[in-house]
């Protein structure tokens, strides 16, 4: 059941990320434009290859000990790509500054909300 | 104004970091701590799968004794082990009231097949094949709840 559950936690994450860089690329110049979907795909290429050890892990096929400064690298970095547009658009003084907080705000929220249920499988997992 | 925005997302990564790196440290730790546990569980077991008679119930008492200090812990990560120490114990009370006769081909046929399933489980959990562990875990349960069957 737990690989439902991280399936549909990635989904979720990867819609509503995607769904907020999009909004947020129309809204800006170039090459901030650019920037950010290039953002987009290291954000979802993070977002895949941590699911990806995930689902190792609980498999069986690794350790939690293996991937676990990796993965924490992974999640760290995670957490903070979504903030480039916002220090983008501070730094190129747009407009509307409010709008880019909030999308950036929702983006973080989204990466982090499942982040505690999904190391309570990983404790129960490894006996922790 | 702007600046003071951008300090709700940016507390939010900077917490959920503090959180990633603190909660993964622990489990970490957690995780090596059992590991050693099994590890050692696994080298009793691989000598037990050699001994007969008097030696095996002595034996597969302490690991009994060990997986239950540890059950807690185990029931989430090696459930086998856990179910596999509970039969142990059923089937040394059993030796209670109906000793074993000694150099009998059919109790010989026991040891030996108990060892070669604790042998295969050893060795498939050495290189992680969990399916085939687990496999030969149930395989030698129903070998020794079949066993005490047949006894009782």
């Amino acid at each position: 059941m737990e690989f439902e559950y991280l399936f549909i936690f990635d989904t979720l994450i990867a819609l509503v990320t995607s769904y907020s860089y999009t909004v947020l690329a129309e809204k800006m110049p170039e090459p901030g434009a650019t920037i950010t979907l290039l953002m987009l795909i290291v954000f979802l290429f993070l977002l895949i290859e941590g699911a990806r050890e995930l689902g190792n892990v609980m498999a069986g096929k690794s350790t939690l000990v293996n991937i676990a400064p990796g993965l924490s690298v992974k999640w760290i970095i995670g957490a903070f790509i979504p903030l480039f547009p916002v220090f983008y658009a501070l730094g190129s003084n747009l407009s509307d500054i409010y709008f880019f907080t909030t999308r950036a705000l929702i983006a973080v929220l989204a990466w982090v909300m499942p982040v505690p249920y999904i190391m309570k499988i990983i404790k129960d997992r490894q006996g922790g | 104004m702007n600046e003071l925005i951008i300090a709700v997302p940016l507390s939010v990564a900077i917490a959920f970091s503090i959180y990633v790196y603190f909660s993964l440290k622990r489990i970490v730790k957690q995780t090596t701590a059992l590991s050693t546990t099994v590890a050692l569980l696994l080298e009793k077991l691989q000598r037990l799968a050699t001994l007969t008679y008097y030696d095996w119930s002595r034996e597969s008492q302490e690991i009994s004794k060990t997986i239950e200090s540890h059950k807690e812990e185990l029931l989430n990560r090696n459930p086998e082990i856990v179910s596999f120490s509970s039969i142990l114990r059923y089937y040394n009370d059993s030796l209670g009231w109906a000793p074993e006769p000694v150099n009998e081909p059919e109790t010989n046929i026991f040891y030996k097949t108990v060892g070669q399933h604790l042998e295969e489980y050893v060795s498939a959990m050495r290189r992680a094949d969990r399916t085939r562990a687990t496999d030969e875990m149930t395989k030698l349960q129903a070998f020794i709840s079949a066993e005490l069957l047949r006894k009782s």
